[in-house]
Formats: C-alpha cells, sequence, structure tokens
C-alpha cells in the first residue's frame, strides 16, 4: 500500500481547537452532581444493610442437614439412595469450592463498602438466600451448588474490588 | 502503535473516578483521546465546525454516561461509537435541512499537500467517506461499521469496494493531467 494514493493513514493528523476542553468543562459542570446529603442518606441506609446483612447468621438454619445429608450420600442411606451409590465429583467440588469462598467472604463483610456496591452485594444476598431454600429441598442438586459457588466467587470478586483502600484512593481525588 | 489512537485502555480505577465525574481525570482522559478524536470528526465530517460539535457532545456523553461502562479498557472504543454517532446524527439532520432550506456554507480548506486526496474525500457522499475512513483508517470491520450504520456487512462491502475504485481512478486522473501539463515546460526548458 506504500504507494497507493489512497493511503488514507498517511494524511496529516489534524489538531484539535485547544479552546475544546474549555467548552466540554463548562458543559459538563452543567451536569448536576448528587447532593451530599442524599449521598449521606444513602450511605447510611446502606450501612444499615451491611449491619443487617452481617450480623445474620449466614449459615442457612438447614445447612446442617446438607452437610449431614452429605455425609449420608456415603452411607447409603440418604432418601432412599442405593447403598451402591457413589458420590459425584461435581457436587462434591461445587461444595468445597462454595465451603472455601464462604470463609473468604465471612473475612471480607468486615470492610468497607461503597453505596453502589451495597446495593448490588444486597441483590446477591437475595440471590444467595434463595439458593439456599432452592438447596434445601434438593441439598444433592450438583447444577444449584456449583451456582452458588459461582454466586460466591462473584461476590468475593465484588468485595474485593470495592476494599476500604479503593475507595480511600477515590476519596482523595 | 499510534498512541493517541482509540485502543489506549483506562484502568478500572480510573473509570471509576470518571463515574464520579471527577473533572481532573475527565481532563487526562480528553487529552489522552482527543487528537484521535478530531481526527476521526473532521475526517468523517470534512468540516471543522460540525466536528467540533461531534467530539464536544461525545466526550460529554461518554462522561456523563461513564457510569454504564463496564469495561474500562473499552472507553476508546466505546467512545469512538458515540462519536461516530453524533456524526451519523448530525449528516441525517443536515440531509433534512438541505432538503429544507439553503446549503450550509462550505467548511475549511483541506491541508494543500493533501489537496488531492483531502478534496476526493470531501466530494463523496458522507456516508461512503464514513466507510471508507472507519475500514481503511480506523481498521473497524464491516460488521462494525454495519452495525453502527444501522446496514449489512454487505452494504459496507459493496460501499467500501465503490468508494476506493472511483477515489482511486480520480487521483489517478488528477495525476496524468499534472503529468501531461507539466511534459511540453520540461520539453521547452530542455530545448
Amino acid at each position: 500500500m506504500k504507494n497507493d494514493p489512497l493511503n488514507l493513514k498517511n494524511l496529516p493528523a489534524s489538531r484539535p481547537p485547544d479552546d475544546l476542553w474549555p467548552s466540554i468543562a463548562a458543559e459538563l459542570e452543567q451536569t448536576p452532581k448528587r447532593p451530599v446529603r442524599r449521598y449521606l442518606l444513602i450511605a447510611a441506609a446502606a450501612s444499615l444493610v451491611v449491619a443487617i446483612v452481617t450480623t445474620m447468621p449466614f449459615e442457612p438454619s438447614d445447612r446442617r442437614d446438607y452437610r449431614s445429608d452429605y455425609r449420608s450420600d456415603y452411607r447409603g442411606d440418604y432418601r432412599g439412595a442405593t447403598p451402591a451409590a457413589q458420590p459425584n465429583p461435581e457436587l462434591q467440588q461445587a461444595r468445597a469450592a462454595s465451603a472455601r469462598l464462604e470463609q473468604v467472604l465471612r473475612r471480607q463483610r468486615d470492610g468497607l463498602l461503597d453505596a453502589t456496591s451495597v446495593e448490588s452485594l444486597a441483590w446477591m444476598e437475595q440471590e444467595l438466600a434463595w439458593l439456599d431454600m432452592q438447596l434445601a429441598d434438593s441439598p444433592s442438586d450438583t447444577h444449584l451448588w456449583q451456582q452458588r459457588a459461582n454466586l460466591l466467587a462473584e461476590m468475593a470478586g465484588q468485595y474485593q474490588h470495592n476494599n476500604w483502600q479503593t475507595e480511600l484512593r477515590l476519596a482523595s481525588y | 502503535m499510534n498512541k493517541n489512537a482509540f485502543n489506549q485502555p483506562l484502568d478500572a480505577l480510573c473509570l471509576k473516578r470518571l463515574a464520579k465525574q471527577c473533572r481532573r481525570t475527565q481532563e487526562q482522559v480528553y487529552r489522552m483521546f482527543v487528537d484521535a478524536a478530531w481526527t476521526l470528526a473532521i475526517r468523517l465530517t470534512g468540516c471543522e465546525a460540525a466536528a467540533w460539535d461531534a467530539v464536544h457532545e461525545g466526550f460529554v456523553r461518554a462522561f456523563r454516561q461513564a457510569g454504564q461502562l463496564r469495561d474500562a479498557g473499552a472507553f476508546g472504543f466505546w467512545l469512538r461509537r458515540i462519536i461516530v454517532n453524533q456524526t451519523l446524527d448530525a449528516h441525517r439532520m443536515r440531509g433534512r435541512e438541505s432538503a429544507e432550506g439553503p446549503p450550509e456554507a462550505s467548511c475549511s480548506a483541506p491541508d494543500p499537500a493533501w489537496l488531492d486526496l483531502e478534496s476526493e474525500l470531501a466530494r463523496l457522499d458522507p456516508a461512503d467517506r464514513m466507510v471508507l475512513w472507519l475500514h481503511d483508517a480506523e481498521g473497524m470491520t464491516h460488521d462494525e461499521i454495519a452495525s453502527l450504520a444501522g446496514m449489512t456487512a454487505s452494504w459496507s462491502k459493496t460501499r467500501l469496494s465503490r468508494t476506493r475504485t472511483r477515489v482511486r481512478e480520480a487521483l489517478n486522473r488528477e495525476m496524468l493531467d499534472e503529468e501531461t501539463t507539466l511534459e511540453p515546460r520540461t520539453v521547452g526548458n530542455e530545448k
């Protein structure tokens, strides 16, 4: 394409006018920022949600049932399972991942969060509660356990992403 | 890699600051992308006033809606998309206005060193110019161009091929004309 007369990339670059940024900045100044009072209200509400969520017993009341059911799988006496029933490795893996991520989350829940993260995490907590309800009915459902592990991983990522150090750095701007 | 191109990635923290409407970050991001944005707008519109509108509105929209963007690395491409949409909207609006009223005043003169190519580009239909520039200079695919223009990929391919041929023929014709006008003078000088 060296000798191609239609070599657009070789056209000279055009410099933008110097007064373009001041004009954009002036337009952006007109964007109403969130009033501080409203922000504080949201933050207070968010803190309350976090406090409720973190003080709630995290393990679902029927968790012990899952584990006993899980153990009973091996004994072969779970809900009419045949004594020869073999443990499902995928189910084992999902349960183990779930337990591991819960440990991580337990530590992460002590950190500070911004209001927007709290909102999405509150949704995730709801989804988690819903999954736990489903698991109460089907404790050996591999797909549900995998969904639970995925959700916990997403929550752990969210907490990690919004840790207090990030917020502190943001506050300095 | 062109340091002023749209493919310069932002980091997640920078995107967060943009979402919080941090003016200092906005200015830094503006400085990162303004050359690419301006070149794109001036080539698509062929007019400084229209390019100003497209870039101005493009940055304002991108900064106001930065909170909606998930992938910080895609900011440049997102901005490019907004600016192209701005120019497309402006073309459509101007098309309606010119049908109703007098034609708009011509835009600034192109750089004399690149007069031929620039004036050929300026002569093109806005849609042809957009397809040619987005594909050959910005490196966009036919699918991307088609999705921006609300058309099909084959529409983009046909336009590109036809436009390339037309511009090449015009440029070659001009080169031949220049050679034939210069030739007798050279012969005369030799004598």
